[in-house]
């Protein structure tokens, strides 16, 4: 269907190219700010999590929750958080920090917007990188950590050279899953964004819906297809050449 | 200090996934007037959940209940089999079945759902719970197969072949036997399923139009309406996100306990030159794990601590070493007080039971990457290095990778990094026990040698008491988190201080029979021995006897007091004999050069080499007459 129609509506998504540019640029934005985030606090929240403490399988039980909760209702905390009569806007009028109310939504506020749409996904979404890193880390020898304790690596040393180079083949997994869920984020877009954020997995949603046009729907539908497809060959290919070294 | 920054990240933690949570579910029952007001509302009502069911969200609930429940019927259907024969059975082609399972799983919905839309449209399905049911079941199917089939390959086989034996037949087995064993897998499967299919919300909204799930009802208005009408009210914002996280809180409810199990811990060990343990107590929840362990290690001594396995021994390392921090006690470096300086702080080299030679580098990298991380120069790193490995000889292994050695060669890589970083005081945890026994001799042997050359202070953690006798210059005998007695080998092996080290020292063990205290003698029943200084106190208690069987000898000997018994059983050792004899109810083991040719035995019990132990089990010192 992506290539019916006349032109067709492959050739159709570059005649608006100010709108098409703008979803690649928001595509791209997310991801590459969502994904590393992730990675990140799911690592250290891993090496945190190997501390023994009462009610540590309680927070772990909090931290993991997100993975259970619909992208549509962590959309909705998140904007109960950030609107105008949200708790954080409220909390820091009560306090004096501010005011007037900051507003994180509508077309003006697109930048802040996307700062809430990436607090979202960090929340919800970190737990799904935090599962594989963390059954990774279990899996290490513990002494491989104390080996460099007892030789003098301090933290950021037994990072770089201990726990990040083991940790790989979690971290491989954990990114392939990650990115391709990313490319299928719609709710949150659509709540926290409305029309003023636009992704491809939105596009598909928004042509199909309500500008009832399946075919660049479909071409959208096409696009994220196949950067899904050629980004795990990539990765995939990745892993393999990193294997080798 | 380190305990209050682990609880507050702990606690902020918690606060970052809760705040959002609590606050909107509070929200949803407040008054919206009121909530705009107060930064926590005063007012609450259920008046917006009932205005939001009446306009169709209550018809979306049911709706999202019943695809959901369709959605783990349809996909257990399919599910449950294909996982059973992934699972448990092989067949040509099972890898392939795999990577295709996997590649739906890649195929996201955004790009499925408009060709099903358009089919759906059709077929007549388009709209419908069951249309909505298929698409579903396609998201959900690949985690339920691969979750069944790992549950599957996880039942033991011969639980199934018992089943055979008993004569039940395969489709007995498979609903009396496996079934039950899979089942709280196959639920916790089944939530997910449902679970996935509640939280859907692109199939569904592509997929429906009137007939709307609960996801796809709450984001309806921001997919159809453009500006302000494509926003939901405030108060049904967040009565729908309460509704919807309530399947969440269930599902991680009734998994949390997999989970925990998924993520049991494991414990590794460690230790360092003049050393000093003042009082040292360490509890894990009630378990005292060291209670009370105080002793001091000298310059260049080699110091052994021995024990079965949970006595606390390598507790003790670790606190030497500064992996644990002790309860209460102290620890002092050259009189120096430690016991809060962490492990990389005090210079100790440590060898692991595991060795933990990093497997991601070669062998020349594992034992210069803690030289590069002290910063000395590249010549000193090299020079070093190569001394090392020289030392232990492993020179011509540097160039390989930790895969490729022997257990005994990553043993001498270990010894060989620990000895390069010039540590003060060299720990061990139980480094010989992962060796064949042939290696284990000779690497024993090596380390006296190395040891005394460098005269380098040293803790050894050992079960083995063989391990303890050949290398300690001094051994400490730990039992239940205590230490029960600190000598040099032949201390510990001569006057044992209570029954327990008696017993724990010495192959094959001491014997123990029981006997009673009277003036002037012990009397055994088969056995009555005079001695000279038996407190008048002690007239009447029972005491337990103790002889090695080393000092029982079949022939005459000077101090002996002969035995007559029955020969039991004779194993042969190669150069000697344990001889098995039996006088009464008692039983002795006798090291013996030769087997006695008659059953009759006369033994003779060397009375100056007898270990009285009280019915505390503590040595009483009395001299036999």
């Amino acid at each position: 269907m992506a290539f019916s129609g006349n032109p067709p509506a492959l050739v159709q998504l570059f005649q608006d190219f100010e709108r098409f540019k703008e979803v690649i640029f928001y595509t791209i934005l997310t991801i590459v700010t969502v994904i590393p985030l992730q990675l990140i606090i799911a690592i250290f929240a891993s090496i945190f999590f190997l501390n023994h403490f009462r009610g540590r399988e309680l927070v772990l039980y909090f931290f993991i929750l997100p993975v259970a909760i619909s992208e549509v209702a962590g959309a909705l905390f998140w904007y109960t958080m950030f609107s105008s009569s949200g708790l954080l806007n409220k909390l820091l009028i009560w306090l004096g920090v501010i005011p007037n109310p900051v507003y994180f939504f509508g077309y003006e506020f697109r930048d802040r917007t996307l700062l809430v749409i990436v607090l979202e996904e960090v929340w919800r979404a970190t737990a799904i990188v935090f599962t594989i890193i963390y059954a990774g880390i279990q899996m290490i020898n513990r002494e491989y950590f104390e080996a460099a304790d007892v030789f003098g690596f301090n933290f950021w040393q037994k990072l770089r050279y201990i726990t990040v180079p083991l940790l790989k083949p979690s971290i491989q997994t954990a990114l392939i899953i990650r990115t391709l869920f990313a490319f299928q984020i719609v709710g949150p877009i659509l709540i926290l964004g409305g029309e003023y954020i636009r992704v491809m997995a939105t596009e598909v949603v928004y042509w199909y819906s309500q500008r009832m046009d399946p075919y660049i729907a479909s071409a959208w539908a096409v696009l994220v297809g196949v950067v899904t497809f050629v980004l795990s060959i990539l990765y995939i290919r990745m892993f393999r050449a990193g294997e080798g070294a | 200090m380190r305990k209050v920054l682990v609880y507050l990240i702990a606690f902020l933690i918690s606060l970052w996934i809760l705040t959002p949570i609590i606050y909107t579910v509070l929200a949803s029952f407040a008054d919206i007037l009121d909530y705009y007001q107060h930064l926590i509302p005063q007012k609450y009502t259920l008046k917006y959940y009932e205005e939001y069911w009446r306009l169709g969200v209550g018809d979306a609930l049911v709706r999202s209940i019943e695809i959901g429940v369709l959605t783990v019927l349809l996909s257990f259907l399919i599910g449950i089999p294909a996982g059973y024969a992934i699972g448990r059975l092989k067949f040509r082609g099972r890898n392939s079945i795999q990577l295709t399972i996997l590649f739906f799983r890649v195929l996201p919905i955004v790009v499925m759902a408009v060709p099903l839309a358009v089919v759906f449209l059709k077929i007549g399905l388009y709209d419908t719970i069951f249309g909505v049911t298929l698409a579903h079941t396609a998201i959900a199917l690949p985690f339920v197969v691969l979750i069944t089939s790992s549950i599957f390959a996880s039942v033991p086989r011969d639980l199934e072949e018992a089943g055979t034996v008993f004569g039940l037949s395969s489709l007995q087995i498979f609903t009396k036997i496996t079934l039950p064993l899979v089942a709280p897998g196959l639920a916790a499967a089944g939530m997910f399923a449902f679970l996935i299919s509640w939280n859907e919300v692109v199939a569904s909204t592509i997929l429906t139009y009137l007939n709307r799930t609960l996801p796809a009802a709450v984001l309806a208005p921001y997919v159809m309406g453009m500006g302000a009408a494509g926003q939901l009210p405030d108060p049904y914002r967040f009565a729908a996100a309460t509704i919807m996280i309530i399947p969440a809180f269930l599902f991680m409810a009734y998994i949390r306990k997999y989970l925990t199990a998924m993520w049991g811990f494991c414990r590794g060990e460690i230790d360092m030159v003049s050393v000093e343990l003042q009082n040292i107590v360490k509890k894990y929840r009630n378990v005292t794990a060291v209670d009370n362990v105080s002793f001091k290690v000298d310059h260049g001594e080699f110091f052994v601590l021995l024990g079965p396995s949970g006595c606390g021994k390598t507790t003790t390392l670790r606190i030497i070493a500064g992996l644990e921090t002790p309860d209460s006690g102290r620890v002092l470096f050259d009189g120096r007080d430690v016991t809060n300086v962490p492990a990389k702080n005090r210079n100790i080299g440590m060898v692991f039971q595991s060795y933990a030679v990093w497997p991601h580098m070669k062998v020349y990298d594992n034992i210069a990457l803690p030289l590069q991380i002290k910063k000395l120069s590249r010549e000193e790193i090299e020079k070093r290095v190569k001394a090392a490995a020289q030392m232990v000889n492993i020179a011509h292994l540097l160039d390989r990778y930790p895969f490729q050695l022997s257990g005994g060669e990553k043993q001498r890589v270990a010894v060989a990094r620990a000895l390069a970083f010039e540590p003060n005081i060299l720990l061990m945890d139980e480094p010989l026990s992962n060796l064949d026994a042939l290696l284990r001799v000779q690497a024993r042997a090596e380390l006296v040698k190395l040891q005394k050359e460098l005269k380098i202070t040293t803790i050894y953690v050992t079960h083995d008491q063989t391990e303890a006798m050949v290398l300690a210059d001094r051994v400490a005998v730990m039992n239940k988190g205590r230490i029960m007695q600190i000598g040099t080998p032949d201390e510990i092996y001569n006057r044992p201080v209570n029954k327990f080290v008696a017993h724990f020292i010495g192959t094959p063990p001491i014997n123990f029979f029981t006997g009673t205290v009277e003036e002037g003698y012990i009397n055994a029943g088969f056995l009555v021995i005079p001695f000279k200084n038996i407190p008048p106190g002690l007239v009447g208690k029972k005491v337990t006897i103790g002889i090695r069987p080393n000092d029982i000898s079949t022939s005459p000997i000077e101090q002996g007091i002969p035995v007559k018994g029955k020969l039991v059983v004779a194993e042969n050792l190669g150069s000697e004999f344990i001889l098995h004899v039996a006088i009464g109810d008692v039983v002795l083991r006798v090291l013996s050069k030769n087997k006695p040719a008659k059953e009759e035995v006369t033994l003779y019990v060397d009375k100056t080499k007898l270990h009285i132990f009280s019915e505390e089990e503590t040595r009483i010192n009395i001299l036999p007459a």
